[in-house]
């Protein structure tokens, strides 16, 4: 509730440049959450939700258009159900097919449908606008013009709420609890009388559904589109996103989400290897945090009380410091690396050893001065966060806590 | 008139013949890993890319016969690495958590490429000994470096075909690719042939990368570029069957080769009917060429087979 009332009381704190970056994490946020219905619940991982999310984009583009040129079929705000029910049709073709089968066969079938349309929408330009793409004007409604964005974030911010108490209320119904038990064991839920098939592809309409808002949403905000938006990259980006979150909880997507959009809109001007940490993070995550940074956060905030965690202090702290570590090791390693690699006339110019200017400062290449520190910081970052994995198995946990304790 | 049809044919057939070498280098590694461990791993055309780079990287201050010799070696050394410490760590969580990882890979590897060889392609280019034309055909002069491709893959096809058939090594990986848990009953050390399999697969796109990489342009995009198509090869061939990558790979590159000079369309199916004029007017989908769409096709196949027949034209039925 709490949070509710500060998202909506943000703009009168923010900078106008803020602003339309919370916009585009909100929607970001969105997308992961109606992705991860699939796999929190049914255990589908599906590798190109991008389809649904540029098909909705496109549709509310299009009504946009048609709004501008006098035959609007719904008020402005309204506008992303376009979005929702392209995303829905879409939805309908797609899943009644991935789900004939399971596991990695369903990634398959996914991947291969968003290549198929990604490799045909430039084909058909009266739909998806060739190469410039479409782009379209919001139109104003009761007395606002939606020219700010301030009023696209409170549109926004409205949509998504109601998106995500919507997507919320539906693992409350019997078909989203029926979901879960599909997740857990499919063959038992048939073995009930249940049509498993029609289920998962109900369940999958259900994503496909709200990814198509997501991207109605980032019609309005961004009031163009072009066939890039069903590139791979995206629906790898949102499989990132929902990981490195959390794909076990309910707002491990959104945080992730959110924070990843936010991380990115202020390193890409800072470092050209943001991706490459992307990357890094989420195969560490994958590899040694099953559950994600915000399931990690989770586990320890469910241990309750703060003296329990008072015992767990030690090993907190030295995980902390020893992420840090490696983290600016890693980094300072890999900005050297590209300084170096960025210029190799100079290199050869200079016999191979050549000084580079990084945060202000000067390093050499040859010195170990330079070498040293980011891997000491590695390493000791690497012994930190392994006291850290020791100290949390002999601390002294409470009989009930061991209990809850993963 | 005719003689440029039989060129074209002729051409077509060559390209079709050695891009479908190409992709089988590829995807045989690709087949044997997922046949055998169930993982389908999206870094492998980064292998590929990484056997070009490295290739590249050992051209240049050696000779390209050295980068012939070393960089699949490499890439090999680097698959096994992977699949030491970082695949059996991912496989406790899941299969789903192996292919995140594979996934995770693809996107690092690019990005180091990116890193450290720059966003444009290389010059990375064949030797001036291998640089000159097999023979002509109608005008065009076919060049040698292509038929050599299509040399090292049926080399490699030869050597993998006869050391898994006639070897006892390959006779456990055979086995241990169709009923892991009962080689692995039987005494023998399963999670290294996992690893060797891994490696070799590995090594083979390598291979493969630094050989092309002199022909085609080496640049950070050709994971991507390739690796969705030898999914399909991989899909439409049948997990765990070598022979059948190599028939799905051949049928692809030659499909692929002869639909780019093609200008046929699906409105042009009504012409023995008089229905062309109608159906050309229709426009849309009905008007693309098959040029236009040739790169789509294969897709639409892969999607055939998955939902038909998912062990594909030559796996074993699950």
């Amino acid at each position: 509730m709490l949070a509710v009332l500060m998202l909506f009381a943000l703009p009168t704190v923010l900078p106008q440049r803020a602003i339309a970056t919370v916009t585009q994490m909100q929607i970001a946020a969105l997308f992961a959450l109606a992705f991860n219905i699939l796999w929190r619940q049914t255990r589908l991982l599906s590798f190109g939700h991008a389809v649904f999310f540029g098909i909705g984009m496109f549709a509310t583009v299009h009504a946009m258009r048609a709004a501008t040129g006098g035959a609007a079929l719904l008020p402005m705000p309204l506008l992303p159900l376009f979005g929702l029910m392209a995303g829905l049709a879409l939805g309908v073709i797609v899943g009644f097919f991935a789900t004939a089968r399971t596991g990695t066969y369903f990634a398959m079938i996914t991947l291969a449908f968003a290549e198929i349309i990604h490799q045909l929408a430039p084909q058909w330009e009266g739909m998806f606008g060739g190469e410039s793409g479409l782009s379209a004007m919001r139109t104003p409604w009761a007395g606002l013009s939606f020219g700010s964005d301030t009023e696209v974030y409170y549109l926004v911010l409205t949509w998504s709420l109601a998106a995500i108490l919507a997507i919320h209320y539906f693992t409350q119904t019997p078909l989203g609890r029926l979901a879960f038990a599909l997740g857990d064991n499919e063959q038992r839920v048939r073995f009930l009388g249940y049509n498993a098939r029609l289920s998962k592809t109900l369940v999958f309409i259900v994503s496909a559904m709200f990814t198509g808002l997501a991207g109605g949403l980032l019609a309005v905000a961004n009031e163009n589109v072009d066939h890039s938006i069903f590139r791979a990259s995206l629906s790898g980006q949102v499989v990132i996103h929902t990981f490195i979150g959390g794909a076990g909880l309910f707002f491990g997507p959104v945080i992730g989400a959110a924070a990843l959009t936010l991380l990115s809109s202020m390193a890409a001007d800072v470092t050209r290897l943001w991706i490459l940490y992307q990357g890094l993070l989420f195969v560490v995550v994958v590899m040694y945090l099953p559950q994600g940074i915000v399931g990690l956060i989770a586990d320890h905030l469910a241990l309750g009380r703060w003296r329990q965690l008072q015992a767990l202090l030690p090993p907190i702290l030295a995980g902390l410091a020893g992420v840090t570590l490696i983290s600016a090791g890693t980094i300072f390693l890999a900005e050297l690396l590209a300084a170096l690699a960025a210029d190799p006339f100079a290199r050869q110019a200079a016999g191979g050893i050549v000084s580079v200017r990084l945060w202000g400062a000067t390093w050499d290449s040859a010195a170990p001065a330079t070498w040293l520190p980011p891997l000491y910081s590695i390493a000791g970052g690497m012994v930190l966060l392994h006291l850290a994995a020791r100290w949390r198995r002999h601390a002294q946990l409470s009989p009930e806590q061991q209990a809850t304790d993963g | 008139m005719g003689n440029s049809r039989v060129d074209f044919v002729i051409v077509s057939l060559l390209n079709g013949i050695s891009y479908g070498l190409l992709l089988f280098m590829v995807s045989a590694g690709l087949t044997l890993i997922f046949g055998m461990m169930g993982v389908l791993n999206f870094a492998h055309g980064s292998f590929y890319m990484l056997g070009a780079y490295f290739g590249y990287t050992l051209a240049r201050y050696a000779s390209f016969w050295v980068a012939l010799a070393i960089a699949p070696l490499a890439v090999a050394l680097i698959g096994g690495f992977i699949e030491r410490y970082m695949l059996r760590r991912a496989h406790r969580h899941g299969h789903a958590h192996e292919l995140l990882l594979t996934f995770g890979l693809f996107f690092i590897f690019e990005e180091l490429v990116k890193l450290f060889y720059g966003f444009y392609p290389v010059e990375y280019r064949m030797p001036a000994a291998l640089e000159f034309t097999a023979f002509s055909v109608s005008g065009i002069d076919y060049p040698f470096f292509r038929l050599f491709i299509a040399g090292v893959a049926v080399a490699m096809f030869m050597a993998i075909f006869l050391l898994l058939r006639f070897t006892r090594a390959g006779l456990i990986i055979r086995a241990a690719v169709h009923r892991p848990e009962m080689v692995e009953a039987l005494g023998h050390n399963v999670p290294l042939v996992f690893l060797a399999v891994f490696a070799l697969g590995a090594g083979m796109a390598g291979l493969a990368g630094t050989v092309t990489g002199a022909f085609y342009p080496t640049s950070p995009t050709m994971a991507q570029e390739l690796g969705m198509i030898i999914f399909v090869v991989v899909v439409v061939g049948g997990l765990g069957s070598i022979e059948g990558a190599l028939v799905a790979s051949l049928l692809i590159g030659i499909f692929s080769s002869f639909a780019v000079g093609l200008d046929w369309t699906l409105a042009d199916l009504g012409k023995p009917f008089g229905l062309h004029p109608w159906l050309a007017g229709l426009g849309g989908l009905l008007t693309v060429r098959l040029s236009t769409m040739a790169s789509v096709v294969p897709f639409v196949l892969m999607l055939i087979i998955l939902l038909i027949r998912p062990a594909g034209l030559m796996g074993e039925k699950a």
